[in-house]
């Protein structure tokens, strides 16, 4: 990061970023990608399915951020507003790619839903957790995403995707079912 | 013992990963973003867009009450007016018979013939144009004969290049079309076809013409090296280019011989897909291009 960069973060606040860009400053538009592109790049990445589509995606939820910026109210961080949109907007994606044929439900799971617990004591690294979970078929992965890492409700959830309740509980039982073997084979393969 | 979630929420919650540079760049070039310039442009171009749409509406009306046929124009004038062009005014006056009348009879003959045969039959009835004594050559007995002998030697005297009067604009028209003796076979599997159908359809396929292949491996295996494109007949002006995935141009060439070989200003490219767009003139002298993609392969 050069020093100007560091000077532009320690100038502006958020609100004065915003308004900059909505007056048509070139500087601050970059400011604001910068700012924010690490953070949103990598929710992209968890929810696509290899690298080069999380950067299309990426370009995407830019062009967007940029065109919906003065929408923003500041009733949250630019952060989250920021976080709420590309995941919506990611969700337009997925949605897109008829995404019925990857939501089937199915009730045989139903009653025996328990927490996947797994081993806390091994360390595996960010790019092959990354890599476990953009293997993942596209509705355990939508799930996952959602409901594990960015918190949402199973209700929220299911009338995002338009599914049933018990859809989303089997897809994210299958899902942490998978990556937990996937996890152990990983780890016995490094012990060997 | 760990949640599988919670587990997987720690690994990646600080986590941020810096896109390429690429994706910025690509940002920065999108239209819909250099064209959008938030509130005060957009009311401007509201306001310009009004203005502008009044300025057509009234153009509109203007133009429609201009060109309004008035009904109590005299008839005389109209006819004086009209000249020799319009048909359908001197049409109407009793004293000449329009000449393009006899075109109607000859195709509804040739349609309502069910004998595929007669839709490419090279002795239909030509009309020799304009004539002012108005005489039709009609030869009814050579027609007879080709309809009724269902020979193969008829359709194999076929030559490929036929002679058909093609009525246009109520005026014959004496137009050489090609009709190719695939079109031909075609019309034979059918059971009603009219004669304005087999003009219409050209078969035109550019997989015919030249080879594209889907994918290449840059390796030096002496195997699929490079992104060739095989013609099957002789092309002139020959034009390739060939993009990435973010849409910028990675190679042109403007000859056959000069192949796309996987490497981008001295760096070999990344392994997925590229797309290329070919545009040459084919041997009739007919301009074509085609679109596609091309997998490279390490």
């Amino acid at each position: 990061m050069s020093l100007r960069h560091k000077l532009m973060q320690k100038l502006f606040t958020d609100k004065e970023l915003v308004e900059g860009v909505i007056l048509g400053n070139p500087k601050f538009q970059k400011e604001l990608y910068s700012r924010y592109s690490g953070a949103l790049f990598a929710i992209c990445k968890r929810y696509a399915k290899n690298t080069a589509e999380a950067e299309d995606l990426m370009q995407d939820v830019f062009v967007k951020i940029f065109l919906n910026l003065h929408q923003f109210r500041f009733e949250s961080s630019l952060g989250f507003w920021a976080k709420r949109l590309t995941i919506n907007s990611l969700l337009n994606y997925i949605k897109k790619k008829n995404i019925e044929n990857n939501f089937v439900s199915t009730d045989e799971y139903d009653n025996e839903i328990q927490d996947v617990r797994i081993n806390d004591d091994v360390d595996v690294p960010y790019e092959v957790l990354l890599n476990m979970v953009q293997k993942l078929p596209l509705g355990y992965r939508t799930v996952f995403n959602m409901k594990e890492i960015d918190g949402y409700e199973n209700k929220e959830i299911a009338s995002l995707l338009g599914c049933t309740e018990s859809t989303v509980r089997t897809q994210l039982f299958k899902a942490k079912k998978e990556l937990k073997q996937k996890i152990e084979k990983w780890s016995q393969n490094e012990i060997k | 013992m760990k949640e599988i979630g919670a587990f997987f929420r720690d690994n990646f919650e600080a986590i941020t990963a810096n896109p390429p540079q690429e994706v910025w760049e690509i940002i920065k070039m999108n239209k819909d973003l250099q064209n959008f310039n938030y509130k005060k442009k957009r009311n401007r171009r509201i306001k310009m867009g009004s203005f502008s749409t009044v300025l057509i509406s009234i153009t509109i009306v203007a133009f429609v009450l201009y060109n309004h046929p008035n009904p109590k124009q005299n008839p005389s004038t109209a006819i004086n007016t009209s000249g020799n062009q319009d048909f359908d005014t001197v049409g109407t006056s009793s004293s000449s018979k329009p000449f393009f009348e006899p075109s109607e009879p000859i195709l509804s003959k040739s349609i309502s013939y069910n004998d595929p045969l007669s839709t490419c039959n090279p002795l239909l009835p030509t009309v020799s144009e304009a004539t002012s004594t108005m005489e039709l050559e009609l030869p009814s007995s050579h027609k007879t004969t080709v309809l009724t002998s269902s020979e193969e030697q008829n359709s194999e005297e076929l030559s490929r290049t036929e002679k058909v009067n093609i009525p246009i604009n109520n005026q014959l028209v004496d137009q050489p079309c090609q009709v190719k003796t695939d079109d031909l076979q075609r019309v034979e599997n059918r059971d009603e076809v009219s004669s304005e159908e087999i003009l219409t359809e050209p078969i035109q396929d550019i997989t015919n013409l030249v080879f594209f292949p889907n994918a290449f491996t840059p390796n030096g295996d002496g195997l699929n090296d490079c992104f060739s494109i095989l013609p099957k007949e002789q092309l002139t002006n020959f034009e390739c280019y060939i993009y990435n995935r973010q849409g910028l141009l990675v190679f042109s060439s403007r000859s056959l011989q000069q192949n796309w070989d996987g490497i981008v200003k001295g760096i070999p490219a990344e392994q997925g897909q590229y797309v290329y767009l070919v545009k040459f003139t084919t041997k009739e002298g007919k301009r074509m291009q085609h679109k596609g993609t091309v997998l490279l392969i390490r």
